[in-house]
């Protein structure tokens, strides 16, 4: 009798440990959904390496997670002709909005499970991942000799560069500080794209008076109103705000206090619309703008420009029909004649992971990425603008009208780059994003929120 | 005697296990994160002592988050727990379609928080939102307002939209509850003279107590994790108006990347929750012939 509940409890621990094993063993792909032929081959491979010889010839494969570029037909293409190019190596692609990558990223790479290629935003973001971050300084010399660094973007370079190494490439770039405008929407009530603050907020008084949109604003986004700040701050005073960054100068400097103020002006003279703090970007405003058609401006970046080859339907009949007019422009913020210098990012920098099984064949991927990879997700579909030399833009399939958006986007990165876009530092990223809202809601005045960002900016650890 | 108390302990160390590894563990490993700096992501740590917690002490947005759990809290769990008491005693009485009603009532409480969040986003957009589109379309202009992006406003909407989606479980709860309570009490108060109210008051609501407090402890602790709907309706904002426990873990830990501070909100978090539901037993047990569990 007494057998019995020690049988039991056998049974019940033994069933325990195997669910627990079960869990452990479980791999980054299973958990995200990935198909069991992708689980089969990551087994065979992890055996592969623990016998010896090798004596197969199943293929390698290598994950490769990001949020960006979003799944769909642009990466399809780019893995099937790498595929092709490359039988050995079977690529698995994992898809996930940013924050959720972020939050993967965390757990997978700590736990030895992390994928082989990962995408990263520059900034703060890739410093604090540097334990995971294979440095890529000696692949890149091997593959593209010694003056790799000339074909990239200058100034991409030098937000990777981490004393002569590199722990991320750039897969794209793109600048932030513009606005778009639908001009025949414009034309309905008599107005132009405007050029100056005083034009835009002329514009805005008419539409609000006819019912419609002013400027729009996801401002419930912090980016986009460090995005727009950072074009005002500019377009005062580009040294200034940069070394305010590098806290090299005081955030209470007159030129800067007026970057605050212009910024306030937005939201109290009326010139962004009613309710801004309470809607994102993306697809808030970017729905009523690329998709509905219904609203004349927003306030986005180069990448916006992707509307026209998206191959969504409702943006098609926005941007592609008969006659659409959209115009991508800057604004002259302190009436001084000159608009608003454009601030650049790598839009996504590409990663290997420090533990990953099979360097080369992620290597390969990578350096594929960067080339055919990039081609596709350039002028196919408008993903980013290029951060290659050698890659110029032309877009397939886009209109005479995205075309000339196109062109001024890239005058204005040849003559008119202020800087870099991406803060990297996260404390005084959050106090700049905290003091922009509390300026929108009139909480404080701009003199405080140069004291409050002053304060922040000081404690940065640099 | 001493081998059948070891096959007992045996027998509950499959779940003891289970719970080590799956609620003591992370709770430990959060107490002793929130003593270091650390960016969660780092092989190293560095030991920052109590740095953590005087930084909270210090931290403005911390009495932000109390004063906004606490509102939301109270607001929340007593209007829902009227509306549920009102909703379960017009059932009680078999209405016609009371069953097609207790479901519809039930439904929001089954929907995912951030469908729900996403659909109020559209209803309380300010400029071409349902509300506001529907309070012009009466001539109510005035009663217009910017819901989600003034900070006035922000915070009761997310009020309202909770009190939306779990009226219906308060209300199911009740209703349960008053079935068990036996039509004998109400006929014998009837022959005594007591009128509708006084039997409310003097039966159906002291006999409900177990429901009170069940309802009081989960909306408490439910508003301590509140994290769906603030995140989908207003990102913590405008400017923090909203912002609440776990929002704030989430932009401390994924935003600022300072896994130490997080874990010390969490380890203040739970420490909350560990008064609240102590404090609740004690007031729950303490008429009680049982009073173990209150310690």
């Amino acid at each position: 009798m007494k057998k019995r509940p020690i049988c039991l409890l056998t049974i019940i621990t033994v069933a325990t440990i195997t669910l627990l094993a079960a869990c452990s063993t479980s791999d980054s792909a299973s958990s995200t959904g990935e198909t069991s032929s992708n689980e089969t081959a990551d087994t065979e491979e992890k055996n592969e390496s623990s016998e010896e010889p090798v004596t197969t010839e199943e293929p390698v494969t290598i994950t490769f997670q990001t949020w960006n570029p979003s799944e769909g037909e642009a990466l399809t293409e780019i893995i099937t002709v790498f595929e092709e190019q490359n039988p050995d190596i079977k690529i698995n692609f994992v898809f996930m909005p940013y924050s959720d990558h972020v939050e993967k990223l965390k757990v997978d790479l700590a736990s030895g499970q992390g994928p082989d290629i990962y995408g990263m935003q520059t900034g703060a973001t890739i410093n604090e991942f540097r334990d995971f971050e294979m440095d890529l300084t000696t692949y890149a010399q091997e593959s593209w000799g010694n003056d790799w660094e000339s074909g990239f973007v200058d100034f991409c370079m030098d937000l990777l560069n981490e004393d002569g190494h590199y722990y991320g490439l750039p897969l794209g770039l793109t600048y932030a500080g513009f606005a778009w405008a639908d001009v025949n929407m414009l034309s309905e009530y008599d107005l132009e794209v405007p050029k100056t603050l005083e034009d835009l907020k002329y514009c805005s008084e008419i539409l609000r008076e006819n019912g419609q949109y002013p400027l729009a604003i996801g401002a419930k986004d912090d980016w986009i109103n460090i995005d727009t700040w950072m074009s005002i701050a500019n377009d005062i005073n580009s040294e200034k705000l940069y070394s305010a960054i590098d806290g090299e100068t005081s955030f209470t400097d007159a030129d800067l206090i007026e970057s605050f103020k212009i910024w306030q002006t937005l939201f109290t003279d009326g010139i962004v619309q009613d309710g801004a703090l309470g809607v994102n970007v993306y697809t808030d405003t970017t729905d009523l703008f690329q998709s509905e058609g219904s609203i004349p401006m927003i306030l986005n970046g180069s990448w916006n420009g992707g509307v026209y080859v998206s191959g969504d339907e409702a943006e098609n009949r926005v941007f592609n029909s008969e006659g659409a007019n959209h115009d991508v422009f800057l604004i002259d913020w302190n009436n001084d004649g000159k608009v608003n210098p454009i601030a650049g990012s790598v839009d996504v920098a590409l990663c290997m992971n420090k533990d990953t099984e099979n360097p080369e064949a992620a290597w390969k991927f990578l350096d594929f990425m960067l080339h055919e990879g990039q081609d596709i997700l350039v002028n196919k579909y408008f993903y980013y603008c290029p951060s290659r030399t050698d890659l110029e833009l032309n877009v397939e399939g886009m209109n005479e009208d995205g075309m000339e958006n196109l062109n001024y986007i890239l005058e204005q990165v040849e003559n008119n780059l202020g800087g870099y876009r991406e803060i990297a530092y996260a404390d005084l990223k959050q106090s700049i994003a905290d003091n922009l809202k509390a300026l929108a809601l009139v909480e404080i005045t701009p003199e405080k929120a140069g004291e409050i960002i002053e304060a922040a900016s000081q404690l940065q650890k640099r | 005697m001493q081998k059948k108390n070891l096959s007992g302990y045996l027998f509950i160390l499959p779940i003891v296990i289970l719970f080590l590894i799956f609620i003591a563990y992370p709770i430990v490993y959060s107490f002793i994160i929130s003593f270091y700096d650390w960016n969660g992501i780092s092989i190293e740590k560095e030991f920052a002592g109590l740095s953590n917690y005087t930084a909270l002490m210090h931290d403005p947005i911390m009495i932000k988050v109390l004063k906004n759990f606490f509102i939301f809290a109270f607001s929340t769990i007593i209007i829902q727990a009227i509306l549920g008491l009102v909703f379960a005693s017009f059932f009680m009485r078999r209405l016609k379609f009371s069953g097609f009603y207790r479901i519809i009532f039930y439904v929001p409480v089954v929907a995912t928080p951030a469908i729900v969040g996403n659909i109020f986003s559209k209803i309380f957009e300010t400029n071409r939102g349902y509300l506001n589109t529907i309070l012009r379309a009466v001539g109510l202009d005035s009663l217009c307002q910017q819901w989600l992006a003034d900070p006035k406003w922000a915070l009761a909407c997310i009020i309202f939209v909770n009190i939306w989606q779990w009226t219906g479980y308060s209300m199911l709860m009740y209703y349960a509850n008053m079935l068990n309570i036996s039509d004998e009490l109400y006929e014998a108060a009837t022959l005594d003279g007591a009128n509708k109210f006084q039997q409310f008051y003097k039966i159906t609501f002291p006999l409900l107590r177990g429901t009170h407090y069940t309802l009081f402890i989960m909306g408490m602790l439910g508003s301590l994790k509140c994290f769906d709907l603030p995140y989908v309706l207003t990102k913590g904002g405008p400017n923090y108006a909203t912002e609440f426990f776990s929002t704030y873990i989430y932009k401390q830990s994924f935003n600022l990347f300072k896994q130490g501070r997080a874990s010390a909100i969490v380890v203040v978090m739970f420490m909350i929750a560990m008064i609240i539901t102590l404090v609740q037993l004690k007031l729950y047990y303490r008429n009680d012939k049982d009073k173990e569990l209150a310690g």
